[in-house]
């Protein structure tokens, strides 16, 4: 048992000496940071990272593991009690997340969420650990053409996400998928509706949209409600823990979602948000409760979460065992191993056996310590409800420009977030949904590209998609998504 | 004689007048390079190499700092820089991207516009395919594409045009095949490049010899041929060249360091000393080695020209390649 003992003396690195202080360090001030709008895991790496350099490679790497679950959790907070969302990946948290605070139950939310986390992110770490190697073999024979059907599959999934209008929903996603044509297109370098501006080359950085529509928006429609005098506290806060009752009914949710997390997140590139989308829909569509999600259900909060942090594991696999980044996150991690010296590649685990297992190990501890460091701290982040609501939005609003500012530095940007906020607010007042937007403009890109690249790798044969086996049963699912409803509600009606 | 010490004396009270006129005017305070991309790129390894080197060996007295500045491969940074027109204090790093956006059109704001210090390092690119694959030799993407070229699925990154587009492209031409009939599909980082040549979904990438040396040192990937007038070091020392082969294909990255417009004489030259010290230290040949760099300084006049080359070039490919017209 080799990967025992590797794993024994990983996590022995991993608690030796100062690491055990960093990864705690870590997972706290990312959970801070990650409470930020607009900084996810991969923002929160990249701010954080130039203080890892004066620590060695496996120091900083664990510390930087530590600030990856910790920015995870921050958002997760943010997600549940402001509805503010800091990446794209925390989005799908806010659906049940925000509406269980709304009736009282944010303590239960913070604890199902964190919960919900380790398990996921204990079992993709498991994943990792025992099959790595031929994993990530397997998932390099996935080509562009499974991923255009993935991506297609997701896109018919962000259909679960709608309540109530189907058409506003429909205009909600195509919205996403025509922002996200602007920018210059990869296979032909053509620029589209850049109107020349430098800024927009590389198309609408989807956390200036994602602060936009979630943090301004939020703020704008506080804003009116004080002024209208409509505007009322969230309701007294009820029992902290969760009952027995959403316990039983989240059980089996966090093992199908920890699964789906894994291996979405094994594709490089399809990336948290995605691996959130597909394990809530899955959720969705198993659940005999359908009409409660959106509206505060246990298990549409806990898909998301555990999905979410099992994905990093995912992620992790082909950047460990091949060198090749599988999220924004890892691909932020893959530069820090190479500032500190590491050309991280499919010699890595060989060449640098107590760093990647040291690593690994780190992050197996980093989420025992964040379970430990916040289930105690949930007390404290409730309180965040009783903070007035003049205040708290003020603090948003000056957190939204500061955080789309430093994206890259530029004002640009600012503009840009407020002109989102803007939409996100018409949005709300006309009852558009915000989140199939989003999810829109996140697949929208890895559609386009993904589509183009099977085309002109086949030489222009479609029939790829078909006689590809792995491709074929997306599409065969994709099918079956959006026609199994249509089929089914007949039969509901005779009974 | 009399005359000959006045005429002396009157040199000397020139040349003593003349002397703070012929010093290079020097920056004071703290020095920012603009970072083009995000931390941990390609950029920033060079901005953090160069910030290393002037600090260790104490070629400036000012401190610098980084600031990032990520946007359409680096032009976003450009721009800005640019502004603060006559500020020797704000530099920033260059690639093919300078000349390819200019010559696509992408890009409003062109080299000539701008001040170029100097050129620092080449980044040589390597060629690789799949050892388990049907091409896996030199000799066998050679003979598929002078079949045609359109057998040949070709991959890389970052974005259509750029410098490893082109160097394929040039290979092609070396070998006597229509170049318009190129199987080119662009993934949006290096990595998923490689991961698609690893997945055999691809069966030649082109890119910078330093992604693929760990690949070529485990056998799971075959570097066939580097497109630079001399071979690799390290585990790529096996590797040779395109010209070795008969092919003349001399085509890669390079990167450099520019400055805002309306720089003086004196403050051009003042960079171009410091940063020929650094491309000259003992600290600098180390990292240069790990990140296959090879160094090739040249003044501001030299690297202005040889960008003015490079343009014609890269419109020549690019109208073969048929993304301009």
């Amino acid at each position: 048992m080799d990967v025992l003992l590797n794993l024994m003396s990983g996590i022995q690195t991993a608690v030796s000496g100062p690491n055990l202080l960093f990864i705690l360090l870590g997972a706290s001030v990312g959970t801070w940071v990650g409470m930020l709008p607009g900084i996810g895991p991969a923002t929160a790496i990249a701010v954080l990272l130039p203080f890892t350099f004066s620590l060695d490679p496996t120091s900083a790497l664990i510390m930087l593991s530590g600030i990856y679950f910790g920015a995870m959790y921050g958002g997760s907070i943010a997600s549940i009690m402001l509805n503010i969302p800091g990446d794209a990946s925390s989005v799908m948290s806010t659906l049940d997340g925000y509406p269980m605070t709304q009736k009282g139950r944010a303590g239960a939310a913070l604890l199902l969420a964190a919960t919900a986390s380790f398990v996921g992110g204990t079992l993709g770490l498991i994943g990792l650990t025992l099959i790595a190697e031929p994993v990530s073999r397997l998932a390099l024979r996935l080509g562009p053409s499974e991923y255009f059907m993935l991506m297609v599959f997701a896109l018919a999934a962000t259909a679960s996400t709608v309540q109530g209008s189907a058409v506003k929903g429909f205009i909600s996603a195509l919205l996403g998928l025509a922002i996200a044509t602007i920018g210059i297109d990869l296979q032909s370098g053509s620029s589209r509706f850049t109107f020349g501006t430098p800024e927009l080359m590389d198309g609408i950085p989807l956390l200036v949209a994602i602060i936009g529509v979630y943090a301004v928006t939020e703020v704008m429609m506080t804003v009116e409600g004080l002024v209208s005098g409509r505007w009322q506290a969230p309701k007294a806060i009820g029992k902290l823990w969760a009952t027995k009752a959403e316990w039983l009914r989240v059980r089996f949710t966090f093992f199908r979602a920890s699964v789906i997390g894994f291996l979405v997140g094994l594709m490089p590139g399809a990336g948290g948000a995605v691996a959130t989308l597909l394990a809530y829909s899955t959720e969705m569509r198993f659940s005999r409760r359908r009409d409660e999600f959106g509206k505060g259900a246990p298990e549409g909060l806990v898909a998301p979460e555990a999905a979410n942090n099992a994905s990093v594991s995912g992620a992790l696999v082909p950047l460990l065992t091949l060198g090749i980044p599988g999220s924004s996150a890892t691909a932020v991690l893959l530069g820090a191993l190479m500032m500190h010296g590491i050309q991280p590649g499919p010699r890595l685990f060989v060449e640098q056996p107590v760093l990647t297992w040291g690593v690994i190990g780190g992050l197996y501890v980093a989420n025992i310590a964040l379970l430990v460091l916040n289930v105690p701290l949930i007390g404290l982040w409730v309180r965040i409800l009783k903070v007035p609501a003049a205040l708290m939005m003020t603090v948003i609003l000056v957190l939204a420009i500061v955080g789309s500012f430093s994206l890259s530095n530029s004002m640009f940007d600012v503009w840009l977030m407020l002109l989102f906020g803007v939409l996100g607010y018409l949005m709300r007042k006309t009852g558009v949904p915000i989140t199939p937007m989003i999810l829109g403009l996140v697949l929208s890109g890895m559609i386009e590209q993904s589509l183009r690249q099977t085309l002109s790798l086949s030489g222009s044969d479609w029939s790829v998609f078909v006689t590809r086996p792995v491709s074929l049963i997306f599409l065969l699912m994709t099918v079956a998504m959006i026609l199994l409803p249509l089929v089914a509600k007949p039969r509901r009606g005779q009974q | 004689m009399k005359r000959l010490t006045l005429n002396s004396m009157a040199l000397l009270a020139g040349a003593l007048l003349a002397a703070p006129v012929l010093a290079d005017e020097a920056p004071e305070g703290p020095l920012e390079i603009v970072v083009g991309a995000g931390p941990g790129g390609g950029y920033d390894r060079l901005a953090r190499a160069i910030q290393e080197v002037l600090d260790t060996e104490g070629i400036i007295p000012n401190t610098i700092n980084l600031t990032y500045q990520p946007g359409a491969g680096g032009a976003v940074a450009w721009a800005t820089v640019n502004r603060s027109a006559g500020d020797m204090t704000k530099i920033s790093i260059f690639s093919p991207n300078i000349v390819t956006g200019e010559v696509l059109g992408t890009d409003t704001i062109s080299f000539s516009d701008m001040t170029m210090l100097s050129m620092l390092v080449f980044e040589d690119g390597c060629f690789a395919v799949n050892p388990d694959a049907e091409i896996n030799s030199a000799e066998k993407l050679i003979e598929a594409l002078q079949d045609d070229a359109n057998n040949v699925r070709f991959g890389f990154a970052v974005s259509a045009g750029n410098q490893w587009h082109v160097a394929m492209a040039r290979l092609v031409e070396a070998v006597g095949a229509d170049v318009s009939r190129l199987r080119s599909t662009v993934f949006d980082s290096g990595g998923r490049a490689v991961a698609a040549l690893l997945g055999e979904h691809v069966d030649v990438v082109a890119t910078g010899c330093a992604q693929f040396a760990q690949y070529h040192e485990a056998g799971d990937l075959t570097v066939i041929g580097v497109s630079a007038p001399e071979r690799m070091g390290g585990v790529l020392a096996d590797v040779p060249t395109w010209q070795e082969q008969g092919h003349d294909v001399v085509w890669g990255a390079w990167r450099g360091i520019l400055a805002p417009r309306d720089l003086t004489e004196s403050q051009i030259s003042w960079w171009e000393e410091k940063l020929r010290a650094v491309t000259e230290s003992s600290a600098w040949i180390p990292v240069a080695e790990e990140n296959y760099w090879r160094t090739a300084f040249l003044n501001s006049a030299d690297t202005t020209e040889m960008l003015v080359a490079e343009r014609e070039e890269y419109g020549r490919a690019l109208r073969a390649l048929g993304l301009i017209e």
